[in-house]
């Protein structure tokens, strides 16, 4: 375990008010009807957000927003662009500095696994401009959010490394796990940070165990071990599951906009009426939309619902693991809080390996 | 207070460049000779790709056609098809584009060194195999026999026809030529692509092939370069998926575990099986 220490709440929100002088606080908020989503706070006190769930879009939208300007670009006096005519262009990055308080473990997974996807090869300068400006304060689940949430299946109701700052709640205080030095420094800048006693110690290990308690039905929601996920999609590629779900699936993308981990967007040139200046923007895009995967002259590899569905879940487990050695889901269960027609990972893993176990028995 | 837009590099923000030399090819393609304004190379492999950006328009990945042994700028070639390659007709030389690249991975030539080499080409599918014919040529003595397929649609759609002539008349190169239809002028074969492979006979166990053109095409010769027995192995193909970013990110040239833009476009044939 990292380096853990005991700090009053009070003098958190002091350090982390300091903070909010030269950085963009942002954590969890309320936007009632038991939805939250992360917005500019003014102190920690939000921290104390109790049980909230996971927010209506996950914290990625720090790292790559809904929209985003990529390039500048305008043509000299008395051209237009697209003519072939001089132009200039000049990348656009945003690198605010900020500061997330109250992630989720899960969410702290998510982004180690989007740094994985954004640094693969090419840096994606965009992202990182923002990631590495970025500090990450988490929270700790002491309980499942709710009775959705899948994370101990997928083994993120703890996180070991992806934050500064870990925190659980300790009544009149937290108990901080620090995970960069970063951290460290964070710490340094509050007053009474103390040791844990040999009574806090002991508190720590019975709330583990209560809280391994209170997870272990969580993983049991997925009736097989994370590891055989992406065996499991390849076997059951030619399955009717993928029909039922197809036909059950609307093809709208909400699960793709609130996944912490989809990461893929499209691209579009804007351009001002008189054709003279424009940026060029990303947007957030998904697998499971009609027009995402075509291909030359207008074929489509992926036309069918079905054919999407399965791609998002072979994406989620077979590519990323063959290449990651991880499985891009948390469990966060956003997907499912967000589908108009109730679709539930679990549900579709386990009645893959239902029918998989049926046929070869 | 905490937001800072900075001016910088990116793996998005293209380069300009300007078009040194323009020459139309057929009624829907044209080739551009292009120059960085930074004046450096490309520093390409053969099979390499660059995102072709008019600005306010759009981007288009467009294979290099020129061989890395060109170092004053580089060459593409470019059909006419949609709104990017529809707006590059009209651009001149002197005209100016901006550039991302080279991305992705090229043919691997390795494997051909020291044995017959066999391109397989089908229309556009010439563009991005000159690159790397060219090089092989340029190192000839590197390589045993040199087999070139090419086949269009018609006699009017051939791609860089003073180099056809040149092959054609090179004795170390076994060049065949082949139209889908054509009239009686025509002094080469008639028939797709794949009906050139009777004309040679092949020494499988030390044949590497390049296949490059439509997808339709590739499942066609594929079946014929099975059949010979050139392994999966030393079948190479370049393949053409919509791609927006270029660099592995924006997800749509996936193809099972890959990204086409950045582990391919190039790939063995036993690696397409594998996706
Ligand atoms: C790795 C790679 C190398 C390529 N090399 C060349 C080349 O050397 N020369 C050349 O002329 N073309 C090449 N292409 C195809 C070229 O990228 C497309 O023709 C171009 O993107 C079309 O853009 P557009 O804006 O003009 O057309 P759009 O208006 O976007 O679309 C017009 C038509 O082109 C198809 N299309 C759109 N985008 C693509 C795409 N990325 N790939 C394939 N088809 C597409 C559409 O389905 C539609 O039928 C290559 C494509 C790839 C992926
Ligand atoms: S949110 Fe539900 S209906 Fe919409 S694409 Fe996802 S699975 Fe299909």
């Amino acid at each position: 375990m990292n380096a853990t220490k005991v700090v009053s709440k009070r003098a958190f929100d002091v350090m982390i008010r300091a903070l909010g002088e030269a950085s963009e606080l942002v954590a969890p908020v309320s936007r009632g009807y038991d939805r939250f989503s992360f917005a500019e706070v003014e102190d920690a006190s939000a921290l104390q957000c109790e049980g909230y769930i996971p927010t209506i879009n996950p914290p990625k939208k720090y790292f790559l927003p809904a929209e985003e300007v990529l390039v500048e670009f305008s043509a000299p006096d008395g051209a237009t662009l697209g003519s072939g005519s001089e132009f200039r262009a000049d990348a656009v990055v945003d690198s605010p500095t900020r500061v997330l308080l109250g992630v989720r473990t899960c969410d702290i997974r998510a982004i180690a696994m989007s740094d994985r996807a954004y640094a693969d090869t090419y840096e994606d300068d965009n992202y990182f401009a923002k990631r590495e400006r970025a500090t990450i304060v988490g929270l700790s689940c002491l309980e499942p959010c709710d009775d959705h949430a899948f994370c101990a299946a997928m083994g993120a109701e703890n996180a070991e490394e992806g934050y500064d700052l870990l925190l659980t709640d300790w009544g009149d205080s937290w108990m901080v796990s620090v995970g960069t030095e970063r951290g460290d420094e964070m710490l340094a800048a509050c007053d009474g940070v103390g040791e844990p006693t040999a009574e806090d110690r002991e508190q720590w290990a019975s709330l583990q165990s209560d809280r391994r308690a209170a997870f272990a039905p969580v993983a049991e929601k997925i009736s097989v071990e994370k590891e055989r996920l992406p065996d499991l999609v390849d076997e059951g590629e030619g399955s009717s599951l993928w029909t039922e779900y197809g036909d059950l699936c609307l093809g709208c993308g909400r699960c793709n906009m609130v996944c912490p981990t989809c990461f893929c967007f499209d691209v579009e040139d804007e351009v001002s009426l008189d054709r003279t200046s424009g940026e060029r923007k990303r947007r957030w895009d998904g697998c499971t939309l009609l027009e995402f995967a075509l291909v030359a002259g207008d074929e489509n590899f992926r036309s069918e619902r079905k054919d999407r569905l399965r791609h998002k879940l072979y994406h989620k487990t077979r590519s990323t693991f063959d290449r990651y050695e991880e499985i891009f889901c948390t469990g966060c269960a956003r997907c499912f809080r967000t589908c108009l027609v109730d679709i539930y990972h679990p549900d579709m893993y386990n009645a893959l390996e239902e029918r998989l176990g049926g046929d070869s028995s | 207070m905490s937001t800072a837009r900075e001016m910088r590099e990116s793996i998005y923000l293209p380069e300009r460049a300007q078009i040194v030399e323009k020459k139309r090819m057929t009624d829907d393609e044209t080739w551009y000779h292009l120059r960085f304004e930074s004046g450096r190379a490309l520093g390409h492999d053969p099979g390499q790709f660059v995102e072709v950006s008019l600005l306010g328009v759009g981007e288009a990945p467009i294979s290099v056609t020129s061989p890395p042994s060109m170092t004053d700028g580089f060459e593409l070639c470019i059909r006419h098809v949609g709104n990017v390659t529809d707006r590059l007709r009209d651009l001149e030389e002197g005209d100016w584009l901006g550039i991302r690249g080279p991305f992705g991975r090229g043919f691997d030539i390795e494997p051909a060194r020291g044995k017959d080499v066999l391109f397989v080409a089908g229309g556009l599918g010439l563009v991005p195999l000159r690159s790397l014919i060219k090089t092989v040529l340029e190192n000839r003595e590197d390589f045993r026999r040199v087999i070139l397929f090419y086949g269009t649609r018609s006699p009017d759609t051939l791609l860089y026809e003073e180099e056809l002539a040149e092959w054609e008349a090179d004795p170390d190169v076994e060049f065949h030529l082949t139209v889908d239809m054509t009239d009686d002028t025509w002094k080469h074969n008639v028939g797709v692509v794949t009906s050139l492979f009777p004309r040679v006979s092949l020494d499988p166990e030390e044949t590497v092939a390049y296949v490059c053109g439509p997808d339709i095409m590739f499942r066609f010769v594929v079946q014929q370069t099975s059949r010979l027995g050139i392994s999966d192995e030393n079948t190479f193909l370049s393949l053409e998926r919509r791609m927006k970013c270029g660099v592995g990110k924006c997800g749509h040239c996936q193809e099972g575990s890959v990204y086409v833009c950045r582990e391919g476009p190039c790939f063995s044939y036993a690696e397409v099986k594998a996706f």
